[in-house]
């Protein structure tokens, strides 16, 4: 490992160190990590961490409070190690995150109380715990799936304490944008767009001095408008709210849990009187019972009601319009409540925020979980059935109630240059009815049977599960359901408390193939070393625990498109119209049969050693490599096009893709008086390759072996000046011809670029990988301080080894895009904006490294400040425990880029800008 | 004992659940190839899939990286192929290969299908067309008509884009597909030669021409009888064409390297085939040609009638369009885009209006200023000229003009802008109401018939005035030229020797078939090797300077193979020059 970020881990190793040798012994209970004997979740039971042979990382959802927003994904960022979480955008309420495990090819499975289903209708406050299963074992029972890992969520259940408590948690933080794009005034819009068309060479369109002037001074803002697209339209922040009530407790036969929910967030818009706003409702209730010594009910319900409001249309009158209308385009008023625009530009912000309509988006979605244990000692010493069921039922629709806006521009205007006449050029219609848009519907059912075994005897412990999973979703519209089938058994055999071997075999269904391959068995093998309880080893007291863990498994892939193996024709293919009368509809091969296509796999191998030392620093090192093989592809880059091309090519099991990489964990914990604090952190490597694609026989050409995020591209190599560019013209030039434009086109001051080989041409042979457009380093620390009440966390969360083509309008402001002060200020990768045009710049948008920049950034994600009162003045207001809390999000970022968020270079073009968060909040437990 | 109740209920639940059947897919919205052959419809429909192949319109692509255009802007397809941009690797002008094959796979399909089982009793066709059993017969053979047509379309599409001389000096075709083709068939297939690909695409039009009705040209009747109502279909008139077309490919000097004259007889003989039965089987074909504004009128383009007869095969109507207008209409009338610019070389192609060529009439003086003064009347039709009112616009490309060189980035740069096939009636948004138009492709016409009879006969004999297979080339080029000049041609009975006149037919074709995608094919045709590219590489002039607009620099006559393709495998050659 030659990067930095390892150097960045190591300095840390070091700091800690002496830090360690230094530190009191901690307190029974501060050591870090999970204990040997601690049971931890598994897929379908719980295992005894000491004898638990595969990789995994757990956040408590008491941790993800300290984040102040509505989307749980957003505070899972940087707290699992290998959970990559970008967030696009920050439209409320959305799914938006550019979100994968240990890679960026390959997805990830996430269940909630052990089934499929959406993060977003969960509240963070209903979370017990986040579980990440990484490594081919513990995801192994989960059949019928490739994953490189299961996101296992637990919500929250009733627990076994003297006295019912009561939780309440307010928190209400305001949201601002963390970076908006900058545009030009007219002024300066005005100046540049002159320069730009000198550059092409046009004599026509130009800004005279007197409209310049009259844009400086803003003399007539009718005839010369001003507009600041975002200033005008967008609010400096919106509010962001989250209410949550628990009640939960229990005796030793039953515990209940209660919850209660209410979120917000919303308010961007500044003009709209129903601004695009998310509430969402939760509640959920659930109770373990247990009937008599060998039966136990486990019942659980969720519910959430979300509505979600835009002005306008669905989605809002998205950003796209302040992002790309020039601020000269039109007066925004041209009367009162007259809102201005062109024939062509008739999206005026103000006619879509406030005169439009708006429309509401409703959600209901719930979750319903019964199951028994079932102990059947009786039969078999340690035997339990656990026959588990779930329900849950979706709906959304959309109702509107959309008025046609007026829009107007000026005809004459008066003497002292106000509007005197319009034009219509679009008339206001008002809307009287509401309509219904998108009505969807879903359901899923599920019927989870284990039986467990578990025998521990002597130097023996044995845990069996054979577990039959089968599920069914229906869709919306749609005769074709989802189901799933899997008879898996997993067994965990201990010797001695040392030594674990553990496998799972799975007999796993799909309804994907010909029937004679829709059952397939898939094996996982994984063994353990405690090496801690050695005896050799016993002697190093500092060392509290030490673990080597290694997994492999292969994973078959059940979830493809569900007929693709099937000869399918279509006959809506559209009517060929010999003449007026004449009509005849066509036919379509859509689909070439093929009794061949077997599954997809995924081979893994997972290997990791995790110690903990002087009770207080822990560290754990993986190393990851999984394959996945026989890919669908239609090969028709292989296979001659005789055939007639794509459509007459049955799918078949091709290409070959492979991840690789490494990540490191280390946390430290101590306290010095009354101070205790805690360090932890984590890093994550990864490089992903095409290992066999579907491509040309190309010997000048190929992409076989390189990674899938490269970016591919030309190298610049300075600029044209007018003697090469006539050279070039009369074919007398040494220098190479550009493929992608006319020599005769070029202009002084156009990017060259480097011809790699030799060949006089510059086209897609002098491509190569110029970057790669994932991080393949995710790292992030954590700090938590406390001190007589107080607490402090900190989490730092930084991407690296990171590229990204500078290629959103933000930065390719060719055509008629908006002008952005990136073409005064230049690009963030330093290079000068290149030669401004009102063309589409064949040449100098090319993909080249000209356009990359370094996309690595640290920020500091999350922070919290809380203050817990003391006993006494807690139980003078009849409290067992109050805080106070000060949140922050996203506070700072370091990064080379400045004019956009280096998380999302698009977000705040077409959708919502990420925001920091600033919150204060309460918790009071009676 | 309590407990045993407990498994006897576990193992009912999981023999219970786990059904082997669960996971069958379920009732769905695809449709299985057992359906297809139930419907006839759906049947039929695989073969008329094969018909959205047929072009929609004329593409100028390869007119423009000829002498007879340029385009406006130097970044278009053609001029990037025209000025070396046509490599072993890249083929700017595009690659018919795949979808030719798609298409030929389709009608394959068809075919092998389309069998009679006379087991079956009174319906023995492979689904039933029609309840009355001698109507499912004649739709049985219909079909099985036009997929052979269908099936020499494409196969021709493939002859004339990629036939031509390979390394080892021999002429070859493309591979001749004629069964289904397979996943796991052999598709590494060597190319047949030219020659047995054009017998293989005349027995394909032999085959249509024997099932399908020769014209579609009857009010009522039925369908054998050839109905108006069944225009648009492939006919037994366009596969005559189609096959004198292929011949005249197969005896030209690209592809006939040894000068064989029997294959210039057999062209003529296609040619004097299809002329004699063009207005019907017992009707004499050989009559003058539809005035200009009759054959390029929008309503006359047989759509459920029979209006035009000298239209013998169209592509698809479009009905409501400004497909041609907003390209090429000059960018002052409305928001053309002035994109194909005929050249200065085309315009001085036109005769005098006695027949003279430019500048050589004794009593029709050529005046440069007026270039349509005295001059054949289709200058006029298919040229925008500067001084004409087209469009409801003044037209003026004059040096300085409103319409010239530098007023707009979509001005002409060589001082013509298109008007043939482009409807001058037609307003396109950005000035007043909007009119539209309505266009169909002529894809075979009668006048290439004439020509293509003229250029073979005059080859075969030497003598305008001899008459083989019925005509003389000189009768049959008069043809041509009435309809353009009227009766004062005094020049086409001076032209009497045989070179000559072969010149006189070359230059009538250019002039007749321009913006017809004919000039492209044609230069290459008659070119003799890659030695002789002097008129496919010729310069294009424009009216403002003596320097060329664009100059052509192509390596070959032949067009080169798909370079996937010749990567993918290893039978196929490519032809020379690549």
């Amino acid at each position: 490992m030659k990067y930095n970020c390892k150097n960045k881990f190591l300095l840390l190793i070091l700091v800690c160190g002496p830090l360690a040798l230094k530190a009191q012994i901690a307190k029974q209970g501060d050591t870090i990590g999970q204990h040997a004997k601690e049971r931890v979740n598994v897929l379908y039971g719980t295992q005894e961490y000491g004898r638990f042979v595969g990789n995994m990382n757990v956040v408590k959802g008491d941790e993800l409070r300290t984040y102040p927003a509505i989307m749980v994904q957003e505070a899972l960022a940087g707290r699992l190690p290998g959970l990559f979480m970008l967030q696009n955008n920050g439209n409320p309420g959305e799914d938006n995150f550019t979100s994968y495990v240990r890679g960026s090819v390959g997805g990830y499975i996430t269940l909630v109380d052990g089934i499929e289903r959406p993060l977003t209708p969960y509240d963070i406050e209903q979370i017990e715990e986040v579980r990440l299963l990484k490594d081919p074992v513990s995801k192994a029972l989960y059949g019928g799936r490739i994953s490189n890992g299961i996101l296992m969520v637990t919500t929250k259940r009733g627990k076994e304490i003297q006295k019912s408590e009561f939780h309440i948690s307010v928190q209400r933080g305001t949201k601002r944008p963390t970076v908006l794009p900058k545009y030009l005034n007219s002024f300066d819009f005005g100046s540049y767009y002159n320069r730009a068309l000198t550059n092409d060479g046009l004599t026509n369109g130009f800004y005279s001095q007197e409209t310049l002037d009259a844009y400086k001074n803003k003399s007539n803002i009718y005839r010369n408008p001003d507009v600041d697209y975002y200033g005008e339209f967008l609010n400096k922040s919106m509010d962001v709210t989250r209410v949550s009530t628990e009640y939960y407790g229990g005796n030793a036969t039953t515990q209940f849990y209660v919850h209660g929910g209410y979120q917000n967030e919303g308010g961007f818009e500044k003009l709209a009187s129903k601004s695009r706003q998310v509430q969402a409702f939760n509640l959920q209730g659930n109770v373990d019972s247990k009937f008599s010594d060998a039966i136990t009910l486990h019942a659980n319900f969720a519910g959430y009601i979300a509505i979600k409001q835009y002005p306008g249309e669905l989605g809002g009158p998205i950003l796209s319009t302040l992002a790309s209308r020039y601020p000269n385009a039109y007066p925004i008023l041209v009367g009162r409540d007259s809102a201005g625009g062109t024939s062509t530009f008739r999206d005026n912000p103000y006619a879509q925020q406030v005169q439009r309509g708006y429309t509401q988006e409703n959600n209901v979605r719930m979750q319903t979980d019964l199951g028994f244990d079932v102990k059947l000692d009786k039969v078999i010493k340690g035997l339990t059935f656990r026959p588990a069921y779930s329900f849950d039922i979706y709906h959304k629709q959309n109702l509107q109630k959309l008025n046609t806006v007026g829009i107007y521009s000026v005809a004459t205007y008066r003497a002292d240059s106000t509007p005197a006449t319009f034009n219509t050029i679009q008339t206001p219609l008002k809307q009287t009815g509401q309509s219904l848009g998108d009505d969807d519907y879903g359901r899923r059912w599920g019927f989870i049977n284990t039986l467990a075994y578990a025998y521990k005897g002597g130097f023996h412990a044995v845990d069996a599960d054979l577990v039959y999973f089968v599920s069914k979703n229906v869709f919306a519209g749609e005769f074709q359901d989802y189901k799933r089938q899997n008879l898996g058994l997993r067994v965990n055999y201990t010797f001695n408390e040392k030594y674990t071997l553990e496998g799972v075999v799975n007999y796993t269904a799909s309804q994907s193939y010909t029937p004679d391959n829709r059952f397939k068995t898939y094996p996982a093998v994984g063994v353990g070393w405690l090496v801690s309880k050695e005896k050799f080893i016993s002697n190093y007291r500092f060392l509290d625990f030490l673990k080597l863990n290694a997994s492999w498994g292969i994973m078959g892939d059940g979830n493809i498109g569900t007929n693709l193996w099937r000869e399918s024709w279509d006959r809506n293919n559209g009517n060929y119209a010999f003449n007026v009368s004449n009509v005849g509809s066509t036919t379509q091969l859509t689909q070439v049969g093929s009794n061949i296509l077997d599954w997809p796999d995924q081979r893994e191998v997972d290997i990791s050693i995790e110690a903990r030392m002087f009770k207080r620093i822990g560290w754990k090192i993986s190393y990851f490599d999984y394959l996945q093989r026989d890919l669908l592809s239609k090969q028709t880059n292989v296979i001659p096009s005789i055939i007639g091309g794509d459509s007459f090519l049955p799918q078949s099991n091709f290409g070959r893709t492979g991840l690789k990489g490494v990540e490191a964990e280390a946390s430290y914990a101590g306290n010095a008086g009354k101070f205790t604090y805690s360090i932890g952190t984590h890093f994550t490597y990864s490089k992903s390759k095409k290992v066999l694609i579907d491509e040309l026989p190309d010997p000048n050409y190929s992409e076989t072996g390189t990674p899938w995020d490269a970016i591919w591209g030309y190298t610049a190599a300075g600029n044209y000046t007018q003697d090469e560019i006539s050279q070039l013209v009369a074919g007398t030039s040494t220098l190479p011809l550009p493929s992608f434009t006319n020599a005769k086109e070029l202009k002084v001051g156009n990017i060259k670029y480097t011809d790699l080989n030799g060949d006089k041409i510059i086209d897609k042979y002098d491509t190569r990988m110029i970057g790669n457009n994932r991080p393949r380093i995710m790292y992030a620390a954590n700090l938590k301080v406390g001190y007589m009440g107080f607490d402090l966390y900190a989490m730092f969360l930084g991407y690296a080894k990171y590229n990204s083509a500078l290629n959103s309008s933000l930065y390719q402001v060719n055509s008629t895009r908006k002008y952005s002060t990136v073409i005064v200020d230049g690009l963030p990768n330093g290079n000068p904006y290149p030669l401004l045009t009102t063309r589409t710049g064949d040449n100098d948008f090319q993909s080249s490294n000209y356009w990359i920049v370094n996309n690595s950034f640290v920020k500091l994600q999350n922070m919290a400040l809380s203050y817990t009162l003391p006993k006494r003045i807690a139980s003078r207001l009849k409290a067992a425990d109050v805080k106070i809390f000060l949140y922050g999000t996203d506070l700072f970022t370091i990064s080379k880029i400045d004019k956009s968020d280096p998380e999302s270079l698009n977000a705040g073009l077409a959708d919502y800008p990420l925001f920091k968060t600033y919150a204060a909040g309460l918790t009071v437990t009676f | 004992m309590k407990s045993y109740k407990y498994l006897v209920l576990l193992v009912i639940i999981c023999w219970g659940s786990s059904c082997k059947k669960f996971v069958d897919p379920q009732r769905d919205s695809f449709l299985s190839p057992d359906y297809i052959l139930e419907n006839f419809s759906d049947f039929r429909g695989v073969m008329y899939n094969a018909y959205f192949g047929i072009p929609n319109r004329i593409s100028f692509n390869y007119e423009a990286a000829t002498d007879n255009a340029v385009t406006n802007i130097d970044n278009t397809v053609s001029s990037r192929a025209a000025r070396g941009g046509l490599s072993a690797q890249n083929n700017p002008l595009g690659n018919n290969w795949q979808n030719d094959y798609a298409n030929i796979n389709r009608v394959n399909w068809f075919l092998d299908r389309m069998v009679l089982d006379f087991s079956k009793g009174r319906y023995p066709t492979p689904v039933i067309f029609n309840v009355d059993s001698a109507i499912n017969m004649q739709n049985f053979f219909f079909l099985r008509g036009e997929a052979y047509f269908l099936r020499a379309w494409y196969q021709f599409d493939l002859l004339q884009k990629y036939g031509g001389v390979a390394s080892d000096d021999k002429v070859y075709g493309f591979p001749i597909v004629t069964k289904t083709l397979k996943p796991g068939d052999e598709l590494d297939l060597a190319r047949n030669t030219y020659i047995e690909c054009v017998t293989q695409i005349a027995n394909d039009c032999d085959s249509a021409r024997k099932y399908l009705p020769l014209l579609y040209s009857a009010a009522s009747g039925t369908i054998v009888q050839g109905l108006a109502t069944d225009a648009g279909h492939g006919s037994g008139i366009a596969a005559l064409a189609l096959k004198a077309r292929t011949y005249l490919y197969a005896a030209s000097p690209a592809f006939n390297k040894t000068n064989d004259i029997s294959l210039w007889d057999k062209a003529a003989k296609a040619a004097a085939d299809a002329i004699a039965v063009s207005n019907g089987a017992t009707a004499t074909g050989f009559d003058d040609l539809l005035p200009f504004a009759t054959y390029y009128n929008k309503n006359n383009i047989n759509n459920g009638n029979y209006n035009n007869k000298d239209m013998l095969f169209r592509g698809r109507i479009n009905q409501n369009v400004t497909t041609y207008e907003a390209e090429n209409f000059p960018p002052r009338a409305g928001s053309g885009r002035g994109l194909v610019n005929p050249s200065k070389d085309l315009a001085d192609a036109f005769p005098m209006n006695d027949g003279h060529p430019r500048g050589t009439s004794p009593t029709k003086p050529y005046d440069p200023e007026n270039v349509t003064v005295n001059r054949d009347l289709r200058l006029d039709l298919f040229l925008v000229r500067s001084g004409e009112m087209f469009a409801n616009v003044a037209i003026n490309t004059k040096p300085g003009g409103l319409d010239a060189i530098g007023a707009d980035v979509n001005a002409t740069r060589t001082g013509y802008y298109l008007q043939k096939l482009v409807d001058g009636a037609v307003r396109l948004p950005g000035g007043g109401t909007t009119v539209v138009t309505t266009h169909a492709p002529i894809l075979m016409g009668k006048p290439e018939l004439y020509l293509n009879f003229a250029e073979a006969a005059i080859r075969v004999t030497n003598n305008p005035t001899t008459v083989i297979h019925g005509y003389s080339a000189k009768a049959v080029l008069e043809k041509i030229r009435k309809r353009a000049l009227g009766t004062g041609d005094i020049y086409l009975d001076k032209v009497t020797n045989g070179p000559d006149f072969l010149n006189l037919v070359l230059n009538e074709r250019r002039i007749e078939l321009c913006f017809e995608d004919f000039r492209f094919w044609d230069l290459r045709r008659l070119s003799t090797g890659v030695s002789n590219l002097a008129s496919v590489n010729a310069p294009v002039h424009g009216i403002y300077s003596a320097a060329p607009v664009e100059t052509r620099s192509f390596n070959s006559p032949y067009m080169p193979l798909p370079f996937s393709e010749m990567l993918k495998t290893q039978n196929l050659v490519n032809n020379i020059g690549w």
